[in-house]
């Protein structure tokens, strides 16, 4: 499909070009045709999932040059409207764009992705929905940014980066701390022995998700609640699941395990993707995963091959880690949003020289991808990253479910010798969706 | 399939008589293998296998030993090693031997060639699977009801079983029990008039609590138990509790549709059919991990105008039991109990010329007997889905908080594609039906 855009952009200056040739007469053109904001070259976007995090997604991309929102979809009748026209139309209409034709609004994202005009879309639904609507989008030809945690299930990871991969789509994941400075900083130290070699690494996030059943509530008239639920398992509609537009906050779905990761999920797919990008382990993962025994085992605890374990909670001594804890012979790294703290106290200042270890450089999460889009390049968190990063949390979330050490073939993705945790990679969806 | 235990008994008369005959020699053989003790020779027994062998199972189980002329149980299923062992200890004292063999795995009983017949009691939703295996294998089979935890299933089940020409009965034991019987032949025979309204009473029940994750017992194989279902950690939830969660079952609704609701179609002569309008309201628990309703009340609506309201026995005034109202009276049967209005309208008999329904008084040997006869039982499993699937609409229009429109022809909701995905649940993988 990079052939598409390339046409589409190619054929309306060949056509440009080519009328003007053949008349012969001085055509003119506004200068906005060209350039960065010329029609041809900008980004055409449409939004699946208009909840509380796609209005930030939202506010990021309007706000980007050379991007234009044509489209959204919810299953949510208030907030389709709210972004379709509170936030995209109004943006437009602020800026007197004059030829800005309006945010079309769907109930079902199949419509709007079989708009042909729409080059790139933007997904954040609940978690349960990320699989079946990444890779629909691929196959339509769509270039893809879609929220973390990336998948439900390990399998649907591994499904969705065949899917990038097979129609040879630009994805980014919303893991957006890997284009922050002090993330990117506190990764390069580590990957450059700055403190030494690594001899643990501590990651705080919320635990894993819940199983239990809410009670049924009427279905709200603005809402699909069967295509709410989509391809997971089928439960009553409750508000905690999907909140009335009036909560402001981001919703509870996420701590059931039909819908969500919990926090392990939720938080993991941010502090143990940094984790992971510290020890350089994109790509593959850890090969052992030992929950908390109580005695030796103090907390849920990975193993990757290299003998360096990565715990989950807050080790060392009794203050919870803030963020990830890089812990090697010569010093600490402890970074989370904002905040960054060193030992030896100097290395904050520390400078990465050129003949050095330096990590991806992406200032801007949004921009990177849309970049990457009109590069036809991998942006700072392709789909492989998204992918072995959940996995990880997936990992943790099994294990803390079985309550048994698993052994974990990074490679193969599978368990070793253990047929009930390889169940658990995947889940049975229901009908009509599949992946 | 018949043919096939025909053939398998007259061989083994078959060889014993050629051997003792060229042998020539006398060839001992047990007393018991001849009818000593009431038993009949093997060939004329009925091989069983019991899948599933808690309180439920153990009790058709025992009832199978209990008919010694027919049956001879000679193994037992189940994922819980404490609740096999158990029943081997019953089965091996009844027959005074120790050869009963336990399985964990039902495929294994279902793979022995020797095994005719199985009984079968796991908790709902692991009815489907075994038994669509078994009918493949060529098994003849007594299941429990309600006969499936989803009205796919329910239909899938019949068809295969159909298909296979296996001898089916379905738990639904009070249509071998005399006062349903009566009752529902005097309402067929039109001894209360036209039918125009149907109550079905059923347990309230379920409740709700909220279980700590605890250990598996020893024993238990969890991921097993679960099996189709949705993973979920050990909460102590099995043997009886189970019956309170939707991914298991739909509590005391489902459970007793296939008694009462039953019961209600065998009177109606509503037995290859189905109603067009359900509606209803059920109340669910507000917290902890039982979602099933603990109360609940829905109206189905027949073709021909006829309402049935099923509810908890404490939204009907008559409370458990099915009640058939009719213009000239009506007609109402419980376990152990009957009323009719006018009083005297139950000791009327019904003629020999007049619509007699299935006689049996003993269903489990009304299924042996149907095993060597290869007719009909009295509950065959197309009635079962029948009365199974009133119960599950029910379910679904309560879920639904609408009223949804059934096609009892095509088996499915009118244009309600919403509705119509309750009719499956999604299977955890590797089950599948």
């Amino acid at each position: 499909m990079i052939q598409k855009n390339l046409n589409r952009r190619d054929f309306i200056r060949a056509a440009a070009g080519t009328a003007a040739a053949i008349t012969g007469l001085p055509y003119v053109v506004p200068s906005s045709v060209f350039g960065a904001e010329a029609p041809s070259n900008r980004i055409v976007l449409g939004f699946i999932g208009c909840g509380k995090q796609s209005q930030h997604l939202m506010r990021s991309f309007l706000g980007s040059p050379g991007t234009q929102v044509v489209a959204a979809c919810d299953v949510d009748k208030l907030k389709l409207e709210r972004s379709s026209k509170g936030i995209v139309e109004k943006h437009y209409a602020d800026r007197n764009v004059g030829s800005y034709k309006g945010c079309a609004a769907y109930a079902d994202f199949r419509d709007l992705l079989a708009r042909n005009d729409i080059d790139a879309v933007v997904i954040s639904t609940p978690d349960h929905w990320h699989a079946v609507t990444v890779i629909e989008s691929c196959k339509a030809g769509k270039d893809v940014y879609c929220e973390k945690p990336l998948s439900q299930t390990i399998a649907e990871a591994r499904a969705m980066v065949n899917a990038v991969r097979k129609y040879n789509r630009i994805f980014q994941t919303g893991s957006m701390q890997r284009s922050s400075q002090e993330f990117r900083f506190a990764c390069e130290l580590v990957r450059n022995g700055y403190i030494g070699d690594i001899q643990h690494v501590t990651v705080n996030v919320g635990g894993p998700p819940e199983d239990k059943v809410l009670p049924p509530q009427p279905v709200p008239d603005y809402l699909d609640w069967d295509m709410w639920v989509g391809p997971a398992m089928w439960r009553p509609y409750n508000n905690d699941l999907a909140p009335h537009i009036s909560f402001d906050g981001f919703p509870n779905w996420r701590y059931y395990s039909y819908y969500g990761g919990g926090g392990m999920t939720d938080w993991g797919a941010h502090h143990f993707d940094i984790a992971q990008w510290g020890l350089g382990m994109d790509g593959t993962g850890p090969v052992e995963i030992i929950p908390p025994d109580g005695k030796e085992y103090k907390d849920l605890t990975y193993k990757y091959a290299n003998g360096i374990p990565m715990t989950h909670g807050g080790r060392a001594g009794d203050a919870r880690v803030n963020g990830v804890l890089f812990e090697g012979t010569k010093g600490k790294v402890e970074v989370n949003r904002g905040y960054l703290k060193t030992t030896p106290d100097t290395l904050k200042d520390q400078k990465i020289g050129a003949d050095q270890i330096h990590l991806y450089d992406s200032k801007n999460h949004y921009t990177d991808w849309l970049d990457a889009i009109r590069k036809r390049s991998d942006p700072i968190c392709k789909i492989e990253i998204g992918a072995s990063s959940v996995t990880v949390c997936h990992l943790g979330n099994i294990a803390y479910k079985l309550k048994r050490l698993l052994k974990w073939d990074p490679k193969r993705e599978v368990f070793i010798g253990d047929d009930e945790a390889n169940r658990l990679l995947s889940r049975a969806m229901r009908s009509p969706w599949q992946i | 399939m018949a043919n096939r235990n025909v053939s398998r008994r007259r061989f083994l008369r078959d060889a014993a008589g050629i051997s003792a005959g060229i042998v020539g020699f006398p060839y001992i053989i047990s007393s018991s293998a001849l009818g000593a003790d009431g038993a009949s020779p093997p060939s004329e027994r009925i091989v069983m296998g019991c899948i599933g062998v808690g309180g439920q199972g153990t009790g058709n189980m025992q009832n199978f030993l209990g008919k010694r002329k027919d049956a001879q149980v000679v193994a037992v299923c189940d994922v819980d090693q404490r609740n096999a062992e158990k029943a081997k200890r019953i089965v091996d004292k009844a027959y005074g031997n120790s050869d009963c063999v336990i399985y964990r795995d039902f495929h294994e009983i279902i793979a022995r060639k020797d095994i005719d017949a199985l009984s079968l009691a796991t908790p709902d939703h692991w009815h489907s699977i075994p038994v669509i295996l078994a009918a493949e294998a060529g098994k003849d089979m007594y299941g429990e009801k309600p006969l499936a935890r989803t009205i796919h299933e329910a239909k899938v089940m019949r068809d295969t079983v159909n298909r296979y020409g296996r001898i089916w009965q379905t738990g639904s034991w009070q249509r071998s029990v005399a006062n349903f019987h009566h009752g529902a032949e005097l309402v067929r025979n039109g001894r209360i008039g036209k039918v125009t309204r149907v109550e079905v009473g059923l347990p309230t029940g379920g409740g709700s609590d909220n279980k700590p994750v605890v250990p598996v017992p020893e024993g238990l194989d969890w991921d097993f138990w679960l099996g189709p279902a949705p993973w979920v950690p050990f909460r102590g939830v099995y043997h009886w509790d189970w019956r309170w969660i939707m991914d298991y079952s739909g509590g005391q609704l489902t459970d007793w549709a296939g008694h009462h609701i039953d019961i209600a179609h065998w009177g109606l002569g509503f037995d290859d059919t189905g109603p067009v309008e359900i509606e209803g309201k059920g109340v669910y628990p507000k917290d902890g991990i039982f979602n099933v309703p603990t109360a609940y009340k829905f109206t189905c609506k027949y073709a021909d105008g006829l309402e049935m309201v099923v509810a908890n026995d404490r939204q009907v005034p008559k409370g458990m039991g099915t009640v058939w109202y009719g213009e000239k009276g009506w007609v109402h049967v419980d376990r152990g109990r009957q009323a009719t209005n006018p009083p005297e309208l139950w000791n009327e008999t019904i003629g020999p010329n007049e619509d007699r329904l299935y006689e049996s008084r003993d269903h489990h040997q009304n299924f042996l007997d149907c095993v060597k006869s290869r007719k009909k039982t009295i509950t065959p499993i197309e009635v079962a889905c029948r009365s199974i699937s009133v119960g599950l609409l029910g379910e679904i229009a309560m879920l639904m908080e609408r009223k949804v429109r059934w096609d009892p022809v095509r088996e499915d909701f009118v244009n309600d594609p919403e509705a119509s995905r309750l009719l499956s649940r999604p299977m955890r993988a590797p089950w599948h039906l």
